[in-house]
Order: structure tokens, then C-alpha cells, then sequence
């Protein structure tokens, strides 16, 4: 029940959210590689909490065991079932889904992001995506990520529609390449198994924020 | 036409030019690799020996020549018996010629021995040359012709720094031998042209050439040798102890080989062609006529191209705000070139290099002269020397067919020097104003193959791309007062040419240059005496300072009020103030066209032009200064973009647009300050806290700005920023851009 109640709750951030993005990586030159496949959701600082949820996670790649830290939520389990990450200043400034991998040819996803701004003169909350050797530190990717950081892709949540999607170049290897597309992908019609929550999120849109709340207190609860 | 402003009378102390640099290092580097002409080295040493059959009794006895034992000789040449390191030889001799008055190229023709600088014998003969007629007091007296001097028979030379004798010898009994020919020596050049008749049964030449130098480089450094050694053996040697001597003896082979420079500071090259022809086997009744030997060291002209040498950068020293960085390459016309110059984070000059030369001589006229690496046809150059140090770079050029079939040629010398700045230096008289000096000096030295040709005049321009700012003045100061004019006002309005700001050696048009990113120079108003910084936003150049600063207890600049160019040199100098991007010519004369100047990038042309055999442009430098500016809030935008994790180190990074939201272009350095960041986060990449603003101690990064250190209207570009924040918390922080100055 308690987990019916979650997803419903995330799906309804995920109704009222133009933040969708289909997004695909080409790994067919890290095949064969055992490593770990990273999502941090990070907060910008403002007051504002936003929801991320990684649905429709596929791959011919495997899975291995993850790690999470902050407020991270697996209503259904861990990948290939949705995953959801949420911000908060105060609370879960930091979140990260780490998750071994054996990587195999291709893996794609959807993002399904709330929009919440950020206040004045703080950074958006940010969503990346990092190829770290199991070793959790070393990235297995050189990419054009000004920071250094070798992140693949991000999505700055700064409050206008759809966000700021950015996919870096992987120079190093060879072949490494991510596409985000808004609105794409087979996960952007509601599965039908979920499509009660839709309708469900829309009543409870009023109260999605304090929700989420009182999800991650249930979350750190259980 | 002419505005008036006082320059403040000013007072100060100095660490001046020659006492940082020991004095004309350029042209020393040029003499110990490739050519003569050039201050403060030990004068040249030449000495010979010829000698042929019947085998004669050397000077002190011993019997028939015991020193050719330890030498066992072969022709053309035999491997050299250099010497060790000798630390005697390398005193700087008090002797040494100034270049003012130094004989370029010393006695031509058959020579007049003086007494005891001659020694011959039956089928002998030995004799020296030297600069001051001395023997240098460390010839190893291991060699042959040491040998003769220890006999006692030599003790003096001839004075001279270059010889052309022509032998005559005969045995005089026994068997009749006879050599006939020349010999000569320079330090480009080392000749014996010998034809010995029959029945000749022994020839023995012993030549050699010896020279100290100072080194470019100071004590532990190294300098690379390249040069073609054919039939001769040859070497540079210092007093260091490890890795001293570099030497080769293969015919004609090319030689490259790094020696270390000792405690004195200085380098020998020595020079030997040695051969003994034992020719008894061919001279019963069938040798086939003269028989001659020649042999030569390619110095000078004959030096042979190096490989182009990689770019590179010469790093700042971690200093913010106070040390030079920038980068090098050899240009693919221009010589060597250093762009992207900055003092700290504050850019003072994009590019600096030679677009061209211009060489007359009384048998050569061409115009535009590239200097190229490996260049071809008439003057063509070639690159024979690169080398960089951690504060300077320098290229050296030859220019040949000047012109073709003949063995002239000219050397020009590229140096970029760029000084940190040195306590108690003052730069300009008042003594308050930081600087650090730089000397971007291009020499040259003709080296004809006839001593009846001559330099009708050489140019050779420096162009200088400033980044300073927009505000640009030329100015010439009264020998009196101190008062400056400015031609064209302050700031110039329009592309400007002045032709003699030297004049043939003495003062001319103008006095100095400056440029400041100010709507003009920061100079003190008219009528206002007494120690005031000069301009402390600018860059500066004096070729001249009045003669009234004479007076300025520690000034060392002023020079008598006489130009700041070699002793000696009548030399003439022409600018020109052009806008970027200027039209290159090949006269300076032509560059300006009367566009707009002021408020916009300009290019600053220095054109040398030179009279004599050698001499050295930009020899006073310029300065800049690294703790100025004025601090201003432009109207810059910010955007921030989120926080993701390095997971490397964990350190949160982040990236920041700022945007030019103004009318006019900011000019940095341009620094984001970050206050109020949240307790425990630190920002990691920080280049600073700030000094002079309010909260101090506020950490600031630099933003990254273009090659003219400006972001103009509507531009945008990104800081990163790193932060540890080892607890993982949200980070937040307050933000201020200040753009001109110190923080």
C-alpha cells in the first residue's frame, strides 16, 4: 500500500512536470566493461524541491547492486524498475543512485522531472549522469564536461519549461554517445498499470510538495 | 598639434638594465654559436704552425717533434686535442673591446709579424693573433702549439680579431719542400689553403682558434651547440663540473651537444685543425702535382638549420598578479613569436614578433626579409639556434644569399625577456610604481665575406600587439623641466607615424610610449611637480628619459638624457601606432592610414633601422605594472548553472555565465568574488581573496577572457567553479564581478 501510495504521489509530480526526456547512450564501446552507472540529483541550494523519476530503465547491459545515498526512492525495486530521486536543501541536498553495471551495447531511460524553480540567485537543482570504473571514483569516460566532473549528460531543473538538457562529448572512448530527447521514447504515454495514479496526481497536485515530504519520511521510515 | 602635461620629477632607486643582465648577453650567445662582433667576451685567440720537411728540431729541444707522438695525425684532419675545462680561461679579461670601438673584422692580407709573435725556422713558421695581443694565460699546453709557447718562444700575437696571411715557406735544406698558400681565421671562419711541392716528405699544420664567452643562461643552465665541423675538431667547454665539454672531431658531420655553464658564468669555444701528411711514399719521382689542404669550422654563415623547435609556454610562477606567463613558437615568417603575455591575470600583449627585414648592404638590396625556419632563395634564413629558459626565449636567424654566390650573410637575434619584478627597482623616477620589466630585443650582425662590404642600413621591425587598453600616447620629455608633450594628445587620436624617435644615435621625436585602459593616461596634471607615479595603469616604454632626471638619487635610467640603445650605436628608430587589424607591410613608413585610434585595439610597430655591422633594437625594454587598475562593477549578468560531483575528489563543480550587458566591452583582469559561501564549503579553484574590497579575505576566481582581455557588449563566457564540501550540503554563496583592478 504504502508503495501504491509513493508512486502515485511521484507520478503526480511527474503529471504536472514538461520535464520529459527519453533518453538513449550508445555503449557499445565500453561493452564488456564492469563497472558502475551513476544518477545524482543535486540541489541547487534554493528553497524549491524537485522529484526526478528514472522510469523505463532498459539495457542488454546487467545490472549489478546499488547504492544510494539521500533521499532516494525504489517503489518497485531497484533498476530496471523507476527510481526516483527528490531534492531538498535542507535535507537531501546530495542524492545519488550508483548502481554496478556490466555495460553492454545500449541503455535508455526516461526523465521525468518536476520544474520547480529555484529562488533568486540560487543554482538550479541538477540532475546527472556519470560511467565511474567499480572503483566508484575513476570515470570511465573523458567527456567535455567543463568541471572536470566527465559527466555525460545533465538536466538544470532552473524553473523554465523543460529545463536545460546538455549531453556532453565522450572523447574518450571512441563512440560513446548519449541523445536526450524531450517528450520521446516509449515511456512518455503512462503505462497502463499506472495510469490510475495519473488521475490521482492530478487531486493531489495541491499537496504534491508536502507529500513528497511525507514520502521521504515514510521512505526513511521503512 | 602638441598638448602639454607634467611628468612628475621624480626620485628613486635602480637595479638597472646592464646590472640584471651583465650586459649584452644576445650578442655574446651570437659570437660563442655562430658569429662575432659582440660585448664582454675574451677576445679571439688564433695561432698556427706550419711546418714541413726535413723533420726540424722544435723550439726548447727534444729532439725531431716528441709532441706529434701523442698525436697521431691523418688528413684531411685529425680529431682535435681539445681541452679540459679551465676555469682560468673563462675570467672575463678586463681587455675586453666595448663594441663601440671594437674592429670588427681585424687585419686582412699578408701579415707583419712584430716581434715574439712570430716564431720560423728552417721550413717553419708559427704565429698568433688575439684581440689584445695577448696569449690566453690557459691555452692547454698540452696541445702543439701550447707546446711552442711553453718553449718560450711566443709571447705575444698580434693584435687582431681576424687574420688572412699568406705562407711562403721552403725547407731550405735537404731535400727542397715548399708549401705555398693562405691561411686565415675569424670566428666564423677557419681556413688553411695550402699547396706543398714536391719532394715534399712531411706537413704538419697546426691550427687553432679560442674564445670565452658570457653565457646567456646563468651558472647550472645549458646551452646547446650545433654546428658542421669539417676537418677540424672543436668544442665549448665551461667550468662546471659535470657535462662540461661538448666536442666533435667527424668531417662534416653535423654536431648538436649541450654543455652545463659553470660558476663563472662563462663558455669557451676551441677550435683545431691538426694534420701531419707523411707524403715520403709519393714523392720518388711521381707526385701528381700541388697538393692542397683545407679545412673550416661552420660558424656563422655556414651554421647549418635546426629543427623547428616545439610551441611552448613559459609558465607563471603561482604568484597571483605578479608573474609573467605566455606562450612561444616559431612563426612561420615572423621569427619567434610569444602571444597571449600576461603579468598575473592581467593580459599585456597578444602577440609580439618581426614581420620582416630589410637588408641593404653595398653588394645586397631586398626588401621583406621573412624569417623562416628553413627558408630558400635570395636572403633566405634559417633557424640555427632556439632556446628557452624560464624567462626568456630566444631564436637565432641567418639570412644567406645576400647575395647569391656569395658566403655573407646576417644574423639576427630574437630575444623575449620578461623579469619579475625586483625590490627597489624603479622603473620610472618617482619609485611609486610597481613594475616588471620585459625587453623583447632583436639584434643582428652582418657578417660580409669581403671586408670592403658594408651595412647601408638595416631594418628590422617589432610589432607589439597591446592589450592594456585602448588609450594609447607618445610623448617627449623637456631635458629641463620633466614636462611631457604628447603628440596628438592624450590619448592619440588616429593612426600615428613618427619617423626618428632616435635619430642616428641621439635623441629624436619622441621619448615613450604608454597604453592604459583608461579613456586616457593616468598622468599628472599639468603644472604638478615633485615625486608622482607615473601612470601606474599602464604599459610603458622609454627609449629616452630628460636629462633632468639625471639629478634622481638612485635613477639609473636616464642615460645622460641620451637614448637607451648600445653604446656607440647610430642607430634610428621609427614607430607607429596603428589600429588592429593593421595592414603588415614591409615599410614602417607605410603602416599608417589615418583610422581612428582612440577606443579602439591598436598594434604598436617599433622599427629599428641600423647602420652598422651590428647593433641591437629595443634594447631599453618596457615595463608593466602588476599592482594597478582601478576597480569598477560592470554591468555584468550572472547566471548560475547547477552543482554536479567530481567523484574523483568530491568536490562539487559548477559552471557560471557571465554576460557583457553593457554598451561597452569590460576590460579585465575580470574577477567573480564569492561571499557568503555556506560555513563549511570552500571555494577550491580560488586565484585569490580580495585585499582592497570589503569583506577581505572573500575568495575570487578570474574569469577567462580573450586574447585582447576584454569581453565585449552582449558576450558571455563561463567561469567554473570548484568547491569541497566534505558534509555534502547544499551550497549557496553571494556573488559580486569587479573588472580593471586589484581586489
Amino acid at each position: 500500500m504504502l508503495r501504491t501510495i509513493l508512486l502515485c504521489l511521484f507520478a503526480a509530480a511527474a503529471a504536472r512536470a514538461n520535464s520529459v526526456y527519453y533518453v538513449t547512450v550508445d555503449t557499445t564501446a565500453l561493452g564488456g566493461t564492469t563497472g558502475d552507472v551513476v544518477f545524482d540529483f543535486l540541489s541547487g541550494g534554493g528553497p524549491a524541491d524537485n522529484a526526478l523519476p528514472i522510469e523505463g530503465f532498459t539495457t542488454d547491459g546487467t545490472l549489478g547492486t546499488p547504492t544510494t545515498t539521500g533521499t532516494v526512492i525504489e517503489p518497485f525495486g531497484p533498476l530496471p524498475n523507476t527510481v526516483i530521486l527528490v531534492t531538498d536543501p535542507n535535507t537531501s541536498p546530495f542524492n545519488e543512485y550508483l548502481t554496478g553495471f556490466t555495460f553492454g551495447t545500449t541503455m535508455s531511460f526516461l526523465l521525468n522531472a518536476t520544474e520547480n524553480a529555484p529562488g533568486p540567485g540560487s543554482a538550479p537543482d541538477e540532475f546527472s549522469m556519470y560511467f565511474l570504473a567499480a572503483d566508484g571514483m575513476t570515470s570511465l569516460i573523458t567527456t567535455s564536461d567543463p568541471t572536470g566532473a566527465d559527466t555525460l549528460l545533465t538536466l538544470d531543473l532552473d524553473g523554465s519549461p523543460n529545463g536545460i538538457p546538455t549531453v556532453y562529448t565522450v572523447s574518450d572512448p571512441f563512440g560513446i554517445s548519449a541523445t536526450m530527447t524531450l517528450n520521446g521514447g516509449p515511456s512518455a504515454v503512462p503505462e497502463p498499470s499506472e495510469a490510475w495514479c495519473v488521475f490521482a496526481g492530478i487531486l493531489l497536485i495541491g499537496i504534491s510538495r508536502a507529500a513528497g515530504r511525507v514520502c521521504r519520511h515514510l521512505h526513511r521510515g521503512c | 598639434m602638441f598638448e602639454q602635461s607634467a611628468r612628475g620629477f621624480h626620485s628613486g632607486g635602480l637595479i638597472g638594465r646592464n646590472g640584471l643582465r651583465a650586459g649584452g648577453i644576445l650578442p655574446l650567445l651570437l659570437l660563442g654559436v655562430s658569429a662575432p662582433a659582440s660585448a664582454d667576451t675574451s677576445p679571439p685567440f688564433f695561432g698556427y704552425l706550419v711546418a714541413i720537411a726535413p723533420p726540424f728540431t722544435p723550439p726548447g729541444g727534444g729532439g725531431a717533434m716528441p709532441m706529434l707522438k701523442n698525436i697521431p695525425g691523418t688528413l684531411p684532419g685529425r680529431p682535435a686535442t681539445l681541452p679540459p675545462s679551465t676555469p682560468r680561461l673563462l675570467r672575463r679579461r678586463p681587455g675586453a673591446v666595448p663594441p663601440s670601438s671594437r674592429t670588427r673584422r681585424g687585419a686582412s692580407g699578408t701579415h707583419a709579424h712584430p716581434l715574439d709573435s712570430s716564431y720560423s725556422g728552417d721550413g717553419f713558421y708559427a704565429t698568433c693573433y688575439s684581440g689584445d695581443g695577448t696569449i690566453p694565460d690557459g691555452l692547454n699546453l698540452t696541445t702543439f702549439f701550447g707546446n711552442l709557447i711553453s718553449g718560450g718562444n711566443l709571447t705575444s700575437c698580434s693584435q687582431a680579431s681576424s687574420f688572412n696571411d699568406a705562407v711562403n715557406l721552403s725547407s731550405g735544406s735537404g731535400p727542397t719542400a715548399t708549401a705555398n698558400g693562405t691561411i686565415s681565421g675569424s670566428m666564423a671562419q677557419l681556413s688553411v689553403n695550402l699547396n706543398v711541392g714536391p719532394p715534399t716528405l712531411t706537413v704538419i699544420i697546426d691550427f687553432q682558434y679560442l674564445q670565452t664567452f658570457d653565457s646567456p643562461l646563468p651558472p647550472g643552465s645549458q646551452l646547446t651547440f650545433s654546428w658542421t665541423a669539417d676537418g677540424f675538431g672543436i668544442a665549448a667547454f665551461s667550468d662546471c663540473t659535470e657535462n662540461c665539454t661538448a666536442s666533435s672531431s667527424n668531417n662534416g658531420d653535423q654536431y648538436t651537444e649541450t654543455i652545463t655553464i659553470g660558476p663563472s658564468g662563462q663558455y669557451s669555444i676551441f677550435a683545431e685543425y691538426y694534420a701531419t701528411a707523411n707524403l715520403e711514399a709519393v714523392t720518388v719521382g711521381s707526385l701528381p702535382g700541388p697538393t692542397s689542404y683545407t679545412g673550416s669550422v661552420n660558424l656563422g654563415c655556414a651554421m647549418q638549420a635546426i629543427p623547428t623547435p616545439a610551441s611552448g609556454m613559459i609558465p607563471a610562477f603561482g604568484l597571483p598578479g605578479n608573474n609573467w606567463s605566455l606562450n612561444y613558437s616559431i612563426g612561420s615568417n615572423d621569427g619567434l613569436e610569444v602571444t597571449g603575455v600576461k603579468l598575473g591575470n592581467r593580459s599585456m600583449a597578444s602577440k609580439m614578433s618581426v614581420p620582416w627585414v630589410n637588408i641593404n648592404t653595398t653588394d645586397f638590396n631586398q626588401q621583406n626579409c621573412q624569417l623562416q625556419a628553413d627558408g630558400s632563395g635570395s636572403c633566405a634564413s634559417k633557424l640555427v639556434y632556439f632556446q628557452s629558459g624560464t624567462n626568456d626565449v630566444t631564436a637565432i636567424y641567418v639570412f644567406t644569399n645576400i647575395p647569391q654566390g656569395t658566403q655573407s650573410c646576417l644574423v639576427v637575434t630574437q630575444n623575449y625577456e620578461f623579469d619579475q619584478p625586483q625590490p627597489g627597482d624603479m622603473c620610472e623616477p618617482s619609485g611609486n610604481v610597481g613594475c616588471a620589466r620585459f625587453y623583447p630585443t632583436v639584434a643582428y650582425d652582418y657578417l660580409p665575406d669581403d671586408d670592403s662590404k658594408s651595412v647601408n642600413e638595416i631594418d628590422i621591425p617589432m610589432r607589439i600587439q597591446f592589450t592594456v587598453g585602448k588609450s594609447e600616447t607618445i610623448g617627449t620629455d623637456d631635458d629641463v623641466t620633466g614636462i611631457e608633450n604628447f603628440f596628438d594628445g592624450n590619448p592619440v587620436k588616429k593612426e600615428l607615424y613618427l619617423p626618428g624617435v632616435i635619430q642616428n644615435g641621439a635623441p629624436g621625436a619622441a621619448d615613450d610610449f604608454y597604453q592604459t585602459y583608461l579613456s586616457q593616461i593616468d598622468s599628472p596634471p599639468a603644472g604638478v611637480t615633485g615625486p608622482i607615479p607615473d601612470c601606474p595603469t599602464c604599459v610603458q616604454i622609454h627609449w629616452r628619459w630628460p636629462l633632468v632626471f639625471q639629478s634622481v638619487p638612485g635613477f639609473g635610467d636616464d642615460n645622460g638624457g641620451e637614448p637607451l640603445i648600445p653604446q656607440g650605436s647610430t642607430q634610428t628608430v621609427d614607430i607607429a601606432m596603428v589600429a588592429y587589424p593593421d595592414q603588415q607591410q614591409n615599410a614602417c613608413s607605410n603602416l599608417a592610414s589615418g583610422q581612428q585610434l582612440s577606443g579602439v585595439p591598436s598594434v604598436f610597430w617599433y622599427c629599428g633601422k641600423g647602420y652598422d655591422d651590428s647593433d641591437t633594437f629595443f634594447q631599453h625594454g618596457g615595463f608593466f605594472n602588476p599592482l594597478s587598475g582601478t576597480l569598477s562593477t560592470p554591468n555584468i549578468s550572472l547566471t548560475k548553472g547547477g552543482f554536479r560531483i567530481n567523484h574523483s575528489n568530491g568536490q562539487w563543480g559548477q559552471t557560471v555565465t557571465l554576460t557583457n550587458n553593457g554598451s561597452d566591452a569590460v576590460t579585465g583582469p575580470l574577477a567573480l568574488v564569492i561571499g557568503s559561501l555556506t560555513p563549511g564549503v570552500t571555494l577550491a579553484n580560488a586565484d585569490g581573496t580580495t585585499a582592497n574590497v570589503t569583506p577581505t579575505g572573500t575568495p575570487y576566481v578570474f574569469a577567462p577572457l580573450d586574447a585582447n582581455s576584454q569581453l565585449g557588449p552582449g558576450q558571455s563566457l563561463t567561469v567554473t567553479l570548484q568547491f569541497t564540501n566534505p558534509k555534502n550540503v547544499a551550497i549557496t554563496y553571494s556573488t559580486q564581478v569587479y573588472a580593471g583592478g586589484l581586489l
